[in-house]
């Protein structure tokens, strides 16, 4: 018996199904309800059936923005007001100045989509639409920045009446102006291009920040407070997405209870296309919490695979606004000036005479001993931060010596070390460890992170130095 | 609404096929996709869609017959059979009617979204969540429990 006879006899069997015609127009009666609650931690609010037009939108993105010329121009009128109720669904009620405001529409049809305003960090991005008529659905749209597709878990929820926020969990990339200029797509029809500019974030450091979970190895990529969240990225090896439970992190304030979770996802670490049984087995996730309003020193719970581990984070309080801006924590600058011969060569080529090192030296940490070096450098007038350093699940440090180690190279915002552009294996020569002074030299090859640039390396080669002063780390 | 439409027809029919029953199967859909709204901030962007919302429908629809244990019986909205409900059945279909409703959910579940849906295996497997190698190896265990020729090598 061949799959279409089979076919044949099980319809027959389970019969016709008439797709009732008012079906949609029903559901969209139910959607329309009020919202009772809030089920679910996470930012919620799209149905479905919406997403599939933001991904059919992210896939065509390229062409259709080169079709602009055929879709609605969008008009600017004077004036734009984002309710409260808009910038609190979007957890900026207390950071409207940090908001662009902008009346940017579109009309397509009969319905117009105008664009309210616009905030952006390193790790998301919110626009506030208003819908008009209001189709009941929460809009779900499709970012580019100047560098390409923001490819990010996203959420929306409801403003007032007709205003919907998206939320892109994650955050835009700047230009040379210092303004992330985004291409916005909603559905195929509407079509929107703004300059919005980037908060700085804060850089947090968490202790430990690599660490196992039984037989799965995480390191905390970015742990970092921005204005409205704190932003924590993890990666996983050994585990696939899967296997990752929905309370994987769990932020506590110093009295022990619960910060808010806005965000929680993880997926896989490399394109669709380069899955297979080894790279399947490697996570990243991505947890955002509401920036906590006080200061103090907060835990953040990890656990999976039958383990759990604290890892201890000095948060500081709720930014007022702007008060990120011009740096919360040390800049590149505020550590001594160090001697370096380092070569940058491939995607980034440069070379590093003057570094500015951040950490240096060994220390003892909850896995052993270990060694660390990180420096700022400045390439073509941009500030970059290079870090590579032993990993005691892999080999503790045990004095001068040659070591496989990894290695990421940063960009640097005003906070501190912002976003992972490229990372790697290198080979860390430690020829001397006494304080106040470490030397040696490294040779690898770091490779760009999916978002940056997938198929880009950087070569890096030769000698570092450092002298340790209290402000480094580890110690 | 219009955006919605696209996607609907696919998870209706899923619905009716596993619940075989019109009403449940619209509240199925409506309240997957109010599951769907509700938790879209677990839906990672730039994967597929489609099989993430059929997910969602084939995870309500066996609430529902979970739940059924204690429902009322609703009056007779089964959908329509070919050949007009089961006094006028040819009996080898009912017969297969009724192996088909006393599979496993997850037997039952590969072989709608196989047959009724006419889905490729890959979408099968993403919807399962298995892989493509595990979806065929279900579709055959579910077909070799009707009694299908075992012989059966499904073709794409």
């Amino acid at each position: 018996m061949n799959e279409t006879e089979i076919r044949r006899r099980l319809r027959d069997a389970v019969g016709d199904a008439r797709y009732p015609q008012d079906l949609s127009s029903r559901i969209e009666v139910e959607l329309r309800q009020p919202r009772k609650g809030r089920p679910h931690t996470h930012a919620l609010g799209l149905v479905g059936a919406v997403i599939a037009v933001a991904i059919v939108a992210a896939l065509l993105a390229p062409r259709l923005l080169s079709q602009n010329a055929n879709l609605p121009q969008p008009q600017t009128t004077a004036g734009s007001q984002i309710p409260d109720q808009d910038l609190a669904a979007a957890q900026l009620a207390n950071l409207s100045n940090l908001v662009t405001p902008m009346q940017l529409s579109a009309q397509s049809g009969n319905q117009r989509i105008t664009v309210l305003g616009a905030y952006a960090d390193p790790a998301r991005t919110v626009l506030f639409f208003r819908v008009s008529p209001d189709s009941g659905f929460p809009i779900l749209a499709s970012v580019n920045d100047a560098y390409g597709f923001l490819n990010s878990s996203s959420s929306a929820e409801r403003g007032v009446p007709g205003d919907y926020i998206f939320v892109l969990d994650a955050g835009p990339r700047p230009g040379a102006d210092g303004l992330a200029h985004l291409k916005v797509m909603v559905s195929s029809s509407f079509s929107f291009s703004i300059a919005v500019e980037v908060q700085p974030s804060q850089n947090l450091v968490a202790v430990p920040a690599r660490f196992s979970l039984g037989s799965w190895k995480v390191t905390l990529e970015v742990v970092e407070a921005t204005p409205s969240v704190i932003h924590v990225q993890a990666l996983i090896e050994g585990a696939s997405p899967g296997e990752v439970g929905p309370d994987f992190a769990t932020l506590l304030d110093p009295s022990g209870h619960g910060v808010p979770q806005v965000v929680g996802s993880e997926g896989v670490t490399v394109p669709k296309q380069q899955l297979n049984s080894s790279t399947y087995k490697s996570t990243r996730v991505n947890d955002q919490w509401a920036r906590p309003a006080a200061t103090g020193t907060y835990q953040l719970h990890i656990r999976g695979n039958g383990a759990d581990v604290v890892s201890r984070l000095d948060i500081p309080g709720e930014a007022a606004t702007g008060k990120l801006k011009g740096g919360g924590g040390l800049q590149p600058t505020d550590y001594p000036p160090a001697q370096e011969s380092l070569t940058l060569q491939g995607s980034l080529t440069t070379s590093i005479t003057t570094g500015r090192p951040s950490q240096c030296g060994a220390g003892t940490g909850p896995d052993g001993t270990v060694f660390a070096f990180a420096t700022y450098f400045q390439a073509a007038e941009t500030w970059y931060w290079l870090d590579f350093g032993t990993d005691p699940r892999v080999q503790q440090y045990s004095g001068p010596g040659t070591y496989t180690v990894p290695a990421w190279l940063y960009t640097v915002g005003p906070g501190g070390p912002g976003q992972v552009l490229y990372q790697g294996t290198v080979q860390l020569t430690v020829t001397s460890d006494r304080r106040p002074d470490a030397s040696g030299s490294v040779q690898g090859i770091l490779t760009g992170l999916e978002v940056i640039a997938p198929q880009s390396q950087v070569t890096i080669s030769g000698t570092w130095t450092c002298t340790w002063t209290p402000e480094l780390g580890p110690g | 609404m219009l955006l919605v439409e696209p996607l609907l027809p696919a998870a209706h029919r899923l619905a009716v096929g596993l619940l075989r029953s019109e009403s449940d199967s619209e509240d199925a859909v409506q309240i997957a996709l109010l599951n769907a709204w509700r938790h879209f901030g677990r839906f990672r962007r730039g994967s597929d869609l489609k099989p993430w919302l059929l997910t969602i429908v084939a995870n309500e629809c066996r609430r529902q017959r979970r739940n059924r244990w204690w429902s009322v019986i609703k009056g007779p909205d089964l959908v329509n059979t070919r050949s007009d409900e089961s006094t006028t059945d040819d009996p080898a279909i009912a017969d297969l009617r009724r192996a088909l409703y006393r599979l496993p959910h997850e037997q039952r579940l590969v072989l709608i979204l196989r047959y009724y849906l006419d889905l490729p295996f890959e979408e099968v497997a993403q919807t399962l969540g298995i892989s493509n190698k595990a979806a065929r190896s279900r579709t055959y265990r579910a077909l070799t429990r009707l009694r299908f020729s075992p012989e059966v090598t499904p073709d794409e």
